[in-house]
């Protein structure tokens, strides 16, 4: 559970996969080494802490690689007339352009969507990580999914 | 794409659809055993290096134990060998009775009161002085006899080591004469040395130089007037015979 919520805190920062997973091994490393510290926090206090270590670790691999996914890069699905719900379901496991869309969001967005589909956590754990009160990050969560049609029904573009 | 068809709903379960496919993919089992393996490097990194360090401060107090040991043993050493030194610098200043000349070893007050002391060499006439022996360089250095023997025989600073043969060649050489008439003659020196030495007309020139070159010691027998040629160094008679014979 815990390293689903570091590698997706890392991934919606990243939005790059291997670099999201270098995060996971350095947080649980970094973890290792602040056992006696992370024995006295609470479980909340401890999701916390390894969300917060899985965005910083992710920054700062890219900030080592010089390295950043543009947007352009995300991988934006074109329209396709061809592309219904019922064949867009069909492909949902294995095709990432769901996952593309998700990335495109803007961070305020993409934050909640991620720790909530992916990490699986639920909204009190989701509001106490990013700091908010579960209104707004319903609010932002709806705001994500409405983007996310948008995008797949559009094929491209982005939210400003 | 029609907006009327992709619902929230259908939003949301291709959301959790993906999200499973993608969390299906992660590799968390492998990531637990990294990280089960990195705990345990880390753990014996940790105790690794703590037991490096007791090694190296075990390692460094047990160096600083033979350094000290080490510099002893120098220091003792030192004290030893300049104690020899004294000792042997104080033993050479004194002449050991091993090292004096014979005659000293030899002569005592009752034979110098009773006049029994032997004369030195020089003084008995066996060995020349330097001054006189540099005089007679020249004669040896003269193409002659001694030029044309064998080399291992033209050598004569050997002393006791002449034999007899070296010992007729040195004095036919120092007599002047040519070592092919010597060897031509096939002489057996025993026999012939009478008919093949000359008159000792300058005796006492060849005489020095037998004693001084060849370290060879002319004895005069006084009943025959027979003079033998003998090693000066330990008055053995060679059997060379220098019989003064008249042309």
């Amino acid at each position: 559970m815990h390293a689903k919520t570091v590698y997706w805190a890392a991934y919606s920062v990243s939005r790059d996969s291997e670099s999201a997973k270098d995060a996971v091994q350095n947080v649980f490393l970094s973890a290792l080494r602040h056992t006696e510290t992370l024995k006295i926090l609470s479980a909340e206090q401890q999701h916390a802490w390894l969300y917060r270590a899985g965005v910083n670790s992710s920054i700062d691999i890219l900030r080592r690689n010089k390295r950043s996914i543009p947007v352009e890069d995300a991988g934006y699905m074109e329209a396709d007339p061809a592309y219904g719900p019922q064949a867009l379901l069909e492909r949902s496991e294995t095709s990432t352009e769901v996952q593309k869309a998700v990335a495109a969001l803007p961070k305020k967005y993409r934050e909640p969507i991620m720790l909530y589909y992916f990490a699986e956590l639920d909204y009190k754990k989701i509001a106490a990580l990013l700091q908010m009160n579960e209104g707004t990050l319903k609010s932002r969560m709806s705001r994500g999914r409405e983007l996310i049609k948008k995008q797949l029904q559009k094929g491209g573009g982005l939210y400003a | 794409m029609r907006n009327h068809e992709l619902t929230e709903e259908i939003i949301d379960k291709l959301l959790r659809e993906n999200a499973k496919a993608q969390n299906d993919a992660l590799p968390l089992h492998e990531w637990k055993q990294e990280l089960l393996r990195r705990a345990v490097y880390e753990s014996n990194r940790e105790s690794l290096q703590t037991q490096a360090a007791a090694l190296k401060k075990h390692k460094m107090l047990r160096l600083n134990r033979y350094s000290l040991a080490l510099a002893g043993a120098a220091a003792v050493f030192v004290l030893l060998f300049g104690m020899r030194n004294l000792f042997m610098n104080t033993k050479e200043a004194l002449p050991a009775p091993a090292a004096m000349p014979p005659e000293a070893r030899s002569f005592t007050a009752a034979d110098e009161g009773a006049g029994t002391r032997e004369a030195p060499m020089e003084e008995a006439g066996i060995l020349m002085a330097p001054e006189e022996a540099q005089g007679l360089q020249g004669d040896l250095a003269a193409p002659g006899l001694r030029a044309q023997m064998p080399p291992q025989e033209n050598s004569v600073a050997g002393g006791s080591a002449v034999n007899e043969d070296t010992a007729l060649y040195i004095l036919l050489d120092v007599l002047g004469y040519e070592s092919s008439e010597a060897v031509g003659a096939q002489i057996s020196y025993e026999e012939n040395i009478s008919y093949l030495i000359k008159p000792l007309d300058k005796s006492e020139e060849y005489k020095l130089k037998l004693q001084s070159v060849y370290l060879v010691k002319l004895k005069r027998d006084e009943q025959t007037g027979i003079e033998y040629a003998v090693d000066a160094l330990n008055l053995e008679v060679l059997g060379i015979v220098l019989e003064k014979q008249q042309p």
